[in-house]
């Protein structure tokens, strides 16, 4: 099992802090969703996370060592990425481009071991992306190729996946489809996931940890249960709601009312 | 239906499809074949016996000029016009841009500058012989400016294509300066190597270059596999191990060499690092080793046949094979690009 | 200073360079001499005559050459959403420079043709075949805008080549014309042309409010009810006026093109109505400039003003761009 977490961190762009002593573990073998209002910090978290950003203070620490002190490699053999909306080269097919995903394990020796071909069949089998295998990536549909970049993921065999906003321009069947997708990576593989959403109640729906950010700290975390409540959701989102349980799965269903009179 | 299969070998393993690799080996036979046209062609064409009898008596008069003649030509033109190929290919996966080329960053004007710098000043008193380390000097030392005057905290494709048009642009002017000051002699000779042109070539020469451009592709090899992933967003990249900085400065400085070698020995054959990648990637789409073979065989296609032409064409002048790689190459592109547009 | 104060500024320092660009050269003359050439000239006064025609002759083509090649940038800039355009990419320069060396190296041409008249035809019908390989699709799109004009340039540039190689007394005629020049052209002979960019000055001031809503994105233009189509093609007619007319004067003069529209948006703002007249100021003092520098640096010889506007531009483009690079990093 791996443990990723951030103590204190304090990272952002150009002279302007966008996280401010930051702490966070996240959960292992789990999924945990981060949520929060645009320019919260989400994406910056997950970078800082993934080690795209280097942190001014604090440092991220994954399997009990600061992660930019691990050579870049053998963290990409334990914590696979995917930014939001991806650019594929030019004129790869499907399965090619899951095969970028080997890379880590792979050496100028070996660049196509047999574990390379078996990860790459089984990222394919589980994105039930098989038929679309030869496919030239410029070709899918935007569905589709959400899917292939997951398989790409996927077939980095990494215990930890940290995904950017994986649904975002999707509509809601094919959102529906990726969430399962993560959720039974998580449940059979035991992979810890963690992702940016913006759909309130789909995070709920999915989520066994959520963190919920506000102006760049944590502003609550917990089970959707302790998170999503009417107090958290004025205070994260300046947002009028009501939560009540959702009639077929019990966890907290936000109906929004409107933008919260500032406090 | 490309299939593909798996090459192992003890550790050693490979992905391989035929498809990209047959496509690779027709154009290494194209390339073969207007070789051997270029060897036979000329002020004296040579039948087919003849071309044999030649080749077998090198002392005789056609093998002269088969063997020390035609024979350093063509495999100059062979190394120029796939060295450039392999450059702008290189150039184009780690700019992401289509349009990236040695031209385009610089590479192409300061080997210019530094060349006609070289024919102007210094070849009276040194001889002709340091030409080549210039053009090579101007090469490496506007890419590093470039690089340069990109790097902040890392560098992005975009900012190193705009400061290499910005260099180009003034190396340019330095180009044109020298060659509107210096007297008229040196501005011909000058202007013949701007065009590109690999008259007089002999087996010294071509032995540098082998030389030069076996290293670069040995290092090459090494750096493949990372120069697929060049493409990919800097933070996808980064998710896959690679060192995003370093790879593209090591793939830069490759790509630089490779132009800066070709030139040096060949002169300013614009177009051909442009042209052919495009077309290689038109008939293989996948990109991998066999696309860079495709596009290294049809850039050196390309460079034989020019000077083929621009020796056979106007007899008995003997033009720079520079001009009939933009005359050959632009209708082919062209035609690919409204194609494409379709 | 607000917009319009920076606009009043730079005209004063174009007038300024203006007068300036009267005053410099080998012979240095005082403001007094000027005005004595111009209000009370006498036939026999040598200082009055250079005035008159070699001073007067090389401001009015650097301001004409230097405003039109900026607005033709701007307008291409806006029009292909791509800030790397400049005329060069229609071919246009490609396509004067292969008119200017055929006739220079064809002696029947050379008798019957004025190389002038000749290098605008080889600029309009260069920008004519780039448009139309763009164009067969319907809409062109900045990318094969681009891709074509590259494709081309490259062909005619091969063209030139290959004449000048052939003919080598033609070379030394047209690399004047290849490195750009302002010197040696009388107004006698060139007044059509300068008549043309004027026109094509004018005609842009009609573009101004359309291009805004171009700025804006092809489909936003088209749904304010903007005809693309005919928005295209009559820009791409203007700047063939404005950039066929001023490499067709002075040659080769690249760059002014290509940074002085950046300049102009960083101090007038993104208003075309503003920005692109201030463009036109700020193109003429920068070739101004240029020639200035030109005559004197090594006087009494003189560096071509093609190479001094990539020797000034240059730099600043670069500079501009790092200071880009700082801001959004």
């Amino acid at each position: 099992m791996t443990q990723l977490s951030a103590t204190h961190i304090t990272a952002g762009y150009q002279h302007e802090a966008i996280l401010r002593e930051l702490t966070l573990a996240l959960p292992e073998g789990q999924l945990s969703v981060l949520i929060g209002s645009n320019g919260c910090g989400k994406s910056t978290l997950l970078k800082t996370l993934a080690r795209l950003l280097a942190p001014w203070n604090g440092e991220v620490v994954l399997d009990g060592a600061d992660i930019h002190r691990q050579p870049t490699q053998a963290v990409a053999r334990t914590l696979s990425l995917l930014p939001q909306q991806p650019v594929a080269p030019e004129g790869l097919r499907v399965r090619e481009l899951v095969a970028l995903g080997r890379h880590p394990h792979q050496s100028w020796l070996s660049q196509w071991s047999e574990r390379d071909e078996a990860c790459v069949d089984d990222a394919l089998a589980r994105t039930d992306l098989l038929t679309l295998a030869d496919r030239p990536v410029d070709s899918l549909s935007g569905g589709q190729r959400q899917r292939a970049w997951i398989a790409m993921a996927v077939a980095q065999d990494t215990p930890l996946m940290l995904l950017d906003e994986p649904t975002s321009f999707l509509d809601l069947t094919h959102q529906l489809e990726v969430l399962d997708l993560l959720k039974a990576l998580n449940r059979d593989a035991g992979k810890t996931i963690v992702m940016v959403l913006h759909d309130l109640n789909l995070a709920c729906r999915y989520a066994d940890h959520m963190v919920a950010l506000k102006h760049g700290r944590i502003h609550a975390q917990g089970t959707p249960d302790d998170v999503v409540t009417e107090v958290n959701v004025r205070e994260v989102f300046e947002l009028d709601c009501r939560v009540i349980a959702d009639p077929f799965f019990g966890v907290p269903l936000c109906i929004p009312f409107g933008r919260a009179p500032s406090s | 239906m490309p299939e593909s299969r798996a090459l192992r070998l003890g550790r050693w393993s490979r992905r391989f499809s035929p498809s990209p690799w047959r496509n690779a080996l027709g154009t290494l036979l194209l390339c073969s074949l207007a070789g051997i046209g270029a060897l036979m062609l000329g002020a004296i064409p040579l039948s087919p016996p003849a071309f044999l009898h030649a080749l077998v008596q090198p002392d005789s008069h056609a093998g002269l000029i088969v063997l020390q003649l035609r024979a350093p030509r063509v495999l100059l033109a062979l190394l120029c016009g796939g060295a450039l190929a392999v450059s702008g290919w290189l150039f184009q996966q780690v700019m992401r841009n289509a349009l990236a080329s040695p031209d385009t960053l610089g590479v192409t004007a300061g080997a210019s500058a530094a060349a006609v710098a070289y024919l102007s000043y210094l070849a009276a008193d040194w001889g002709m012989s340091g030409l080549p380390i210039a053009a090579m000097a101007g090469a490496l030392a506007v890419i590093a400016v470039v690089y340069r005057l990109a790097w902040h905290r890392g560098t992005t494709p975009l900012r190193l294509i705009l400061m290499g048009i910005g260099m180009a642009a003034l190396c340019g002017a330095i180009t044109t300066f020298i060659l509107v000051s210096s007297p008229l002699s040196t501005t011909l000779s000058a202007y013949v190597w701007l065009t590109g042109s690999v008259y007089g070539a002999n087996w010294t020469e071509v032995g540098q270059l082998a030389l030069c451009c076996t290293g670069l592709a040995l290092v090459l090899v090494a750096l493949l596999r990372h120069a697929l992933l060049a493409p990919l967003d800097d933070g996808l990249a980064t998710g896959l191990g690679v060192k995003v900085q370093r790879t593209r400065a090591l793939l830069t400085l490759v790509a630089s060499l490779m132009a800066g070698v070709a030139i040096a020995w060949g002169g300013a054959m614009a177009f051909v690092g442009l042209v052919a990648p495009h077309i290689a990637r038109q008939i293989t789409p996948s990109p991998g080793a066999a696309q860079l073979i495709t596009s290294a065989a049809l850039g050196a296609t390309l460079v034989i046949l020019s000077d083929l032409l621009g020796r056979t064409l106007f007899t008995p002048l003997d033009l720079p094979a520079g001009i009939f790689v933009a005359a050959i190459g632009t209708p082919f592109f062209l035609t690919l690009l409204l194609r494409q547009a379709r | 200073m607000n917009t319009p104060q920076r606009l009043f500024a730079l005209v004063v320092v174009l007038i300024g360079c203006a007068v300036v660009s009267l005053m410099a050269g080998v012979h240095w003359m005082s403001p007094a001499d000027i005005g004595h050439a111009f209000w009370m000239p006498s036939a026999t006064n040598v200082d009055d005559l250079v005035i008159r025609t070699t001073r007067l002759s090389r401001t009015v083509l650097a301001i004409v050459v230097g405003a039109s090649l900026a607005v033709a940038g701007g307008i291409l800039q806006t029009l292909t959403h791509n800030p790397l355009a400049s005329p060069g990419i229609l071919g246009i320069n490609a396509g004067a420079l292969f008119a200017v060396v055929l006739i220079a190296t064809t002696d029947v041409l050379a008798a019957h043709l004025n190389p002038y008249a000749g290098a605008f035809a080889g600029a309009a019908i260069a920008a004519a075949i780039v448009w139309w390989l763009a164009m067969r699709r319907q809409t062109a799109t900045p990318l094969h805008l681009i891709l074509a004009g590259a494709a081309l340039a490259a062909l005619f540039g091969a063209m030139s080549q290959a004449l000048l190689v052939i003919d080598q007394q033609g070379l030394d005629t047209v690399l004047f014309w290849l490195a750009g020049s302002v010197s040696g052209r009388s107004l006698d002979t060139v007044w059509p042309l300068i008549g043309i960019a004027v026109l094509g000055l004018l005609l842009s001031a009609a573009l101004l409010r359309d291009l805004n809503l171009l700025a804006a994105g092809d489909t936003i233009a088209a749904a304010v009810g903007i005809r693309l189509p005919r928005l295209q093609a009559m820009a791409i007619a203007v700047i063939v006026l404005l950039a066929g007319a001023s490499v067709a004067m002075a040659g080769n003069i690249v760059f002014i093109g290509l940074i002085v529209p950046h300049i102009a948006r960083r101090l007038l703002g993104v208003d075309h109505r503003r920005w692109l007249p201030g463009a036109a100021v700020i193109g003429a003092t920068l070739a101004l400039i240029a020639d200035i520098v030109a005559r004197l640096l090594i006087a009494p010889g003189e560096v071509p003003i093609g190479v001094m506007t990539a020797l000034i531009g240059a730099p600043v483009f670069i500079a501009l761009i790092r200071r880009q690079a700082t801001a959004h990093a």
